[in-house]
C-alpha cells in the first residue's frame, strides 16, 4: 500500500468515527434537553437528582445505580463504594510488605526486593490519594447537600466525569506497579535502568495527573456547592463545621495543586527529554520543592475534613453542642494557610542552611496552635458533655483523638531542626503520620460509615459485635504499630527498606505484630457486610448524621 | 427489589476480596525474577572484545550511515565483550537497551539512557556488555521500538571459527557491524595456521 | 460564663508557653558551636578540621579521608572536628540519584544531591562503632547503602 491510499483510508476512517461521534452526542444532547424539561416541569433543577427520585426512589444505597445518576449524593457513594475497595487493596499490599520484614535480610522477596519498593509505593499512593481523599471526596459530596439543604444538585455532569477521571488515575497507578515511592523525585523515577527497577513510570506520572485533574474538578464543584448552592436559611456564619473543614480543605487543595501538577508535567517530559530536573544546569531539589509544596498540604487535606466530621459525631453521643463554634471555625482556617508555609520542613537537611531551617521550624511549631484548639475543643465538649454514649462511631471518635494527640507530639518533636537530623528519615516519620492517618483518617472514616450505615445498605443494622471486634483490633494494633515505629525510630531505623540492621529487628517484629492485627481487623469490616447484607433491611434507611440537620435534637444513635 | 438489593452488597464484598487478592497476585507478579526484572549488568571475564558503533536515528539503527543497511545484525561468540559506542545522529533521545531474547522483553537492561546520550547530535556514548549466553538478543530503543531495533546472536564459543564463518557468509547483507568480528576471528585463524605451521615444522 | 474563659485563657496561655519555650530552646542550641546544619556550599581553604569527601552511589557510599578512600566503612579519630563534604555523581550520569546519609548516633544527617556539595562540621565525642545508612529511597537495593565506622582514640 502506497503512502497515498493509506493517508487516505487513516483519513476516511476518523472521518467516520467523528460523525459516529457526533451522532452520539447529538442524541445525548436532545435526549437530556428533553429529560431536563421533564424535569423541570416537576420542579428538579438537575435531571440527576429527578431519576434518581422518580426511578429508583431515593437512591443513596450502595449499588450500580449510583454509578449510572448524577446527583451528588449517588457521587458521594461511588467516591465511599471506590474508597473501601482501594482500602482494602492497599491495606493487603501493606500487610504483605510488613510480613516481609520479619528477618532483618529480605526472606520473603529474596533477591525480588523491589517488590518490596512496588508494594510500599502502591500502599502509600493508594492510601493517600485513593482512601484518604476519595473518602473525604465521598462524605462531602454525601453530606454536603443535607447538611447545606441543597436544593439543586446541578454541574452533576462534569462531578460524574471528574470522578470517572480520578478513577482512572488510581487504576493507572495500580497497573503501573511503580516503585519510585510516592515522592517521585527525578532522577530515580526517571532512570528507567537497572538501578531503579521501576514498573511503567510514566503511567504512574500520567495516573497521578488524572487523579489531580479529577480531584480539583470535583473540589471546584464542591466549593461551589458550599458558597452558591447554600439554603438562603442556612447563613454561612452557621455552616456546618463540616462545611467550613471542606471549604478550606479544598481551597487548601485547589491552591497548592499546581505545583505538583507542574512539576508532574515536567517530570513526564523529561522521560522522553530530559531538560527539566536532570539537565546539567538544573537540580533535582527544584523538583522536591515543588512536590512538598503540595506534599504538606495533601497531609492535611486528608484529615481537615475528618476534624469536620468529629465535629459533626460528637455531639451525636454526648447531647451537647459543640463547646467553641467560633473557634473551630478559626483553628480550620488557620491550618489552611499555616499549612502552606512549612513544607520545607521535609528538606532540612538538603541544604536550605541555618536560616530557612529556623523559619521552616518556626513555620511548623506554629501549627500546633490551631491544632491545639481543635483538640481541646473536642476535650472540652466530651468533658461538659452529661453522658457519653461509647458506640462504634463514638469509639472511633475517642481512639482518633488519643491517636491525634501522640501523632501530633511526635509530629512537633520531629520538625525540631536539632532533632530532625536524627529522626528524618527513619521510622519516627512513619509512625508519627500512622497514628493520625490510622487514627483519625481511618478511624474516622470508619465511624462516618457506622453512622451512615443504615443509608449505605438501604435500612440494614450492622453486626455491633463485629464492629467492636473491628474498632478494638484497629485501635490496638495501630497503637502497637505505630509505636514500635517511633521508638524504633528514635534509635534511627530507615523507613522504606526492605533489610535492616538486626539490631532494630525487635522494633520491626512488634510493627509486623501490629501491622497483622491491623489487617485482621479490617476482615472484620468485609466480614460485617456480607452479616449484613444476609438479613432483610428492618430499620429505616435514615441516619443520624443527617437527620441532625431536620430534627434539633437527635436522641437515635448509629446503632 | 430486595432480592436486587441483597445481592449488590454481597457483590461488593466479593469484589472487594477478589480486588484484593488480584492486586495482590498482579503486584506480586512483577518482573522481577533475579535483578528486579533486569538482566543484570554482567561482569565476568571475557575472552575477546569487539568494537560496535551505532548511529542513533529514530528512523533506524545506521539510518542513512551505510547505504539503506539499517539495524544491523551483530554476530558474535559467547563470552565476547561488545563495546557500544553510540552516537546520537537526528535531536531525538534514544536509547540502548538490550534483552536476552529475539524480540523486545520485560526483562531486559537499558545500557544507555536518555539521559545520558544528549539530543545534541554528534554526541557520543560509549557503554559495554558481555554477552555469555548463547541465543538470539535483540538490541532496541526504548523510545523509537518500532524503527529502531536489531539482532545479535550469540554464537557458542566452543564452535570452530569455519562455523561462525558460515554463519556470517549466510548473512552477507548484515556486515555492517560484523567485519570487526571477522577481523577478530580471522586473527583467529591466523594464530591456528601459525601454529599450524610451527607444527610442520 | 466565667469558669468557661478562665479554662480558655489557660490553654492559650499554655499553649504559647510551652510553643515559646521549645522556639527559645530551639534557637538557644542551633546558636550552640557544637550544632551544624548542612549547608549547601563547597569548603574553602580555610575548612575546620579534616574533610571527609562522602560520595553515594547506586548503592554503596564511598569515603576519602585525608586521600585514603574507602567503600561503606571509615575510621574516625574521637575529639577531632571533621568536615564532611557529601554529593551524589554528576547530574546527567545515569546513576546520579538523590541520597540522604544518616548517622542517627551523631546526629548528621545529609542529603547526596547530584551536582551539589553539602557541607556539614561535626567531633565525634564517643569511641566504638556506629552505623550508618542512607534513608533516601535510591533504587533497587537501597537497603544495602548502609555500614558500619568505627571511632577510635
Amino acid at each position: 500500500m502506497s503512502t497515498t491510499t493509506y493517508l487516505i483510508d487513516v483519513s476516511v476512517t476518523i472521518s467516520i468515527i467523528f460523525l459516529i461521534l457526533f451522532y452520539v452526542y447529538y442524541k445525548y444532547n436532545s435526549t437530556k434537553s428533553e429529560m431536563d424539561k421533564i424535569a423541570e416541569k416537576t420542579d428538579y433543577v438537575d435531571t440527576g437528582s429527578y431519576f434518581r427520585d422518580a426511578i429508583g426512589g431515593k437512591n443513596k444505597s450502595i449499588g450500580m445505580s449510583a454509578f449510572l445518576l448524577n446527583d451528588a449524593k449517588s457521587i458521594g457513594v461511588r467516591y465511599i463504594i471506590t474508597s473501601i475497595i482501594f482500602f482494602f487493596i492497599a491495606g493487603t499490599f501493606g500487610v504483605i510488605m510488613r510480613v516481609s520484614l520479619v528477618e532483618p535480610t529480605p526472606t520473603l522477596f529474596l533477591n525480588r526486593t523491589v517488590l518490596y519498593d512496588i508494594l510500599t509505593t502502591q500502599h502509600g499512593l493508594l492510601m493517600i490519594y485513593m482512601w484518604a481523599l476519595g473518602s473525604a471526596l465521598g462524605f462531602s459530596y454525601y453530606l454536603l447537600p443535607t447538611f447545606l439543604k441543597v436544593k439543586k444538585d446541578s454541574m452533576g455532569g462534569y462531578s460524574s466525569a471528574a470522578y470517572w477521571i480520578y478513577i482512572l488515575g488510581g487504576i493507572f497507578i495500580l497497573l503501573s506497579r511503580t516503585s519510585t515511592r510516592w515522592y517521585f523525585y527525578p532522577p530515580l523515577s526517571l532512570n528507567l535502568n537497572p538501578y531503579n527497577a521501576g514498573g511503567f513510570n510514566w503511567l504512574a506520572v500520567l495516573g497521578m495527573e488524572m487523579i489531580f485533574v479529577g480531584v480539583v474538578i470535583a473540589a471546584i464543584v464542591v466549593i461551589k456547592m458550599i458558597i452558591m448552592d447554600r439554603d438562603e436559611n442556612v447563613k454561612i456564619e452557621q455552616m456546618p463545621l463540616f462545611a467550613w473543614a471542606v471549604l478550606f480543605t479544598l481551597i487548601m487543595l485547589v491552591a497548592s495543586a499546581p505545583f505538583f501538577m507542574l512539576g508532574l508535567a515536567m517530570t513526564f517530559y523529561d522521560f522522553f527529554n530530559p531538560i527539566f530536573f536532570v539537565s546539567s544546569s538544573s537540580s533535582p531539589l527544584s523538583f522536591t520543592e515543588m512536590f512538598w509544596i503540595w506534599g504538606h498540604p495533601i497531609v492535611y487535606i486528608a484529615i481537615l475534613p475528618q476534624f469536620g466530621l468529629i465535629y459533626e459525631i460528637i455531639p451525636k453521643f454526648t447531647g451537647n453542642k459543640i463547646y467553641s463554634y467560633a473557634s473551630g471555625v478559626l483553628a480550620l482556617g488557620l491550618l489552611m494557610p499555616l499549612s502552606e508555609l512549612v513544607w520545607g520542613h521535609h528538606l532540612l537537611n538538603s541544604g536550605f542552611g541555618l536560616e530557612w531551617g529556623l523559619f521552616f521550624t518556626t513555620a511548623s511549631f506554629l501549627v500546633v496552635i490551631p491544632s491545639a484548639i481543635t483538640v481541646f475543643n473536642y476535650i472540652a465538649t466530651l468533658w461538659t458533655s452529661p453522658k457519653i454514649r461509647l458506640t462504634v462511631p463514638m469509639l472511633f471518635v475517642v481512639n482518633g483523638i488519643f491517636d491525634f494527640i501522640i501523632g501530633g507530639i511526635t509530629g512537633v518533636i520531629q520538625s525540631n531542626l536539632v532533632l530532625n537530623e536524627v529522626l528524618h528519615g527513619t521510622y519516627w516519620v512513619t509512625g508519627h503520620f500512622h497514628f493520625i492517618f490510622l487514627g483519625i483518617t481511618t478511624g474516622i472514616a470508619f465511624a462516618v460509615i457506622y453512622m451512615l450505615f443504615p443509608s449505605l445498605t438501604n435500612g440494614r443494622k450492622y453486626n455491633v459485635r463485629l464492629a467492636h471486634w473491628h474498632f478494638t483490633l484497629t485501635a490496638v494494633g495501630s497503637f502497637i504499630m505505630s509505636m514500635g515505629w517511633t521508638i524504633g525510630g528514635f534509635y534511627g531505623m530507615p523507613r522504606f527498606v526492605a533489610g535492616y540492621f538486626a539490631r532494630f529487628q525487635a522494633f520491626q517484629d512488634t510493627a509486623i505484630l501490629g501491622g497483622v492485627i491491623v489487617g485482621v481487623a479490617q476482615l472484620f469490616f468485609l466480614a460485617n457486610i456480607f452479616v449484613t447484607y444476609s438479613k432483610a433491611p428492618s430499620i429505616a434507611s435514615s441516619n443520624a448524621l443527617e437527620d441532625a440537620y431536620n430534627l434539633p435534637a437527635i436522641e437515635s444513635g448509629g446503632e | 427489589m430486595a432480592e436486587r438489593t441483597i445481592s449488590s452488597g454481597i457483590l461488593f464484598g466479593v469484589v472487594i476480596i477478589i480486588l484484593m487478592f488480584g492486586g495482590l497476585y498482579y503486584m506480586l507478579s512483577a518482573p522481577t525474577t533475579l535483578n528486579g526484572g533486569l538482566i543484570e549488568s554482567s561482569s565476568m571475564s571475557y575472552t575477546k572484545t569487539v568494537n560496535v558503533t551505532l548511529y542513533a536515528n529514530a528512523l533506524g539503527w545506521d539510518y542513512g550511515i551505510k547505504g539503506d543497511t539499517v539495524n544491523p545484525t551483530i554476530n558474535v561468540t559467547a563470552g565476547t565483550r561488545i563495546i557500544f559506542t553510540v552516537i546520537e545522529d537526528d535531536t531525538a533521545p534514544h536509547t540502548l537497551t538490550i534483552a536476552d531474547s529475539s524480540k523486545e522483553s520485560s526483562t531486559h537492561l537499558t545500557l544507555i539512557t536518555t539521559s545520558q546520550l544528549t539530543t545534541t547530535i554528534g554526541h557520543t556514548v560509549v557503554a559495554s556488555y558481555i554477552f555469555d549466553k548463547v541465543g538470539p538478543w535483540t538490541y532496541w530503543c526504548e523510545i523509537h521500538p518500532t524503527t529502531m531495533f536489531g539482532t545479535i546472536n550469540v554464537l557458542p564459543a566452543a564452535k570452530t571459527s569455519a562455523q561462525v564463518n558460515s554463519n556470517s557468509q549466510l548473512n552477507p547483507g548484515q556486515i555492517g557491524i560484523s567485519h570487526n568480528t571477522v577481523n577478530s576471528l580471522n586473527s583467529i585463524f591466523q594464530d591456528l595456521l601459525d601454529s599450524s605451521g610451527a607444527l610442520v615444522a | 460564663m466565667n469558669q468557661k474563659y478562665k479554662i480558655e485563657i489557660i490553654w492559650i496561655v499554655a499553649v504559647l508557653a510551652i510553643l515559646f519555650a521549645s522556639m527559645g530552646i530551639n534557637f538557644y542550641v542551633t546558636g550552640m558551636k557544637s550544632f551544624s546544619v548542612a549547608t549547601k556550599e563547597t569548603p574553602g581553604e580555610k575548612t575546620p578540621g579534616t574533610l571527609i569527601q562522602a560520595t553515594g552511589v547506586q548503592w554503596s557510599w564511598s569515603f576519602e579521608i585525608n586521600g585514603v578512600k574507602t567503600v561503606d566503612n571509615f575510621t574516625l579519630t574521637v575529639n577531632q572536628t571533621y568536615t564532611m563534604v557529601i554529593t551524589s555523581l554528576p547530574v546527567g550520569t545515569g546513576q546520579a540519584v538523590i541520597h540522604d546519609l544518616l548517622i542517627p548516633e551523631f546526629g548528621i544527617q545529609v542529603y547526596a544531591v547530584p551536582g551539589q556539595n553539602n557541607t556539614i562540621t561535626f567531633t565525634p565525642d564517643k569511641t566504638g562503632t556506629f552505623i550508618f545508612e542512607c534513608v533516601e529511597y535510591c533504587g533497587y537495593d537501597h537497603y544495602k547503602m548502609r555500614g558500619y565506622f568505627t571511632v577510635v582514640k
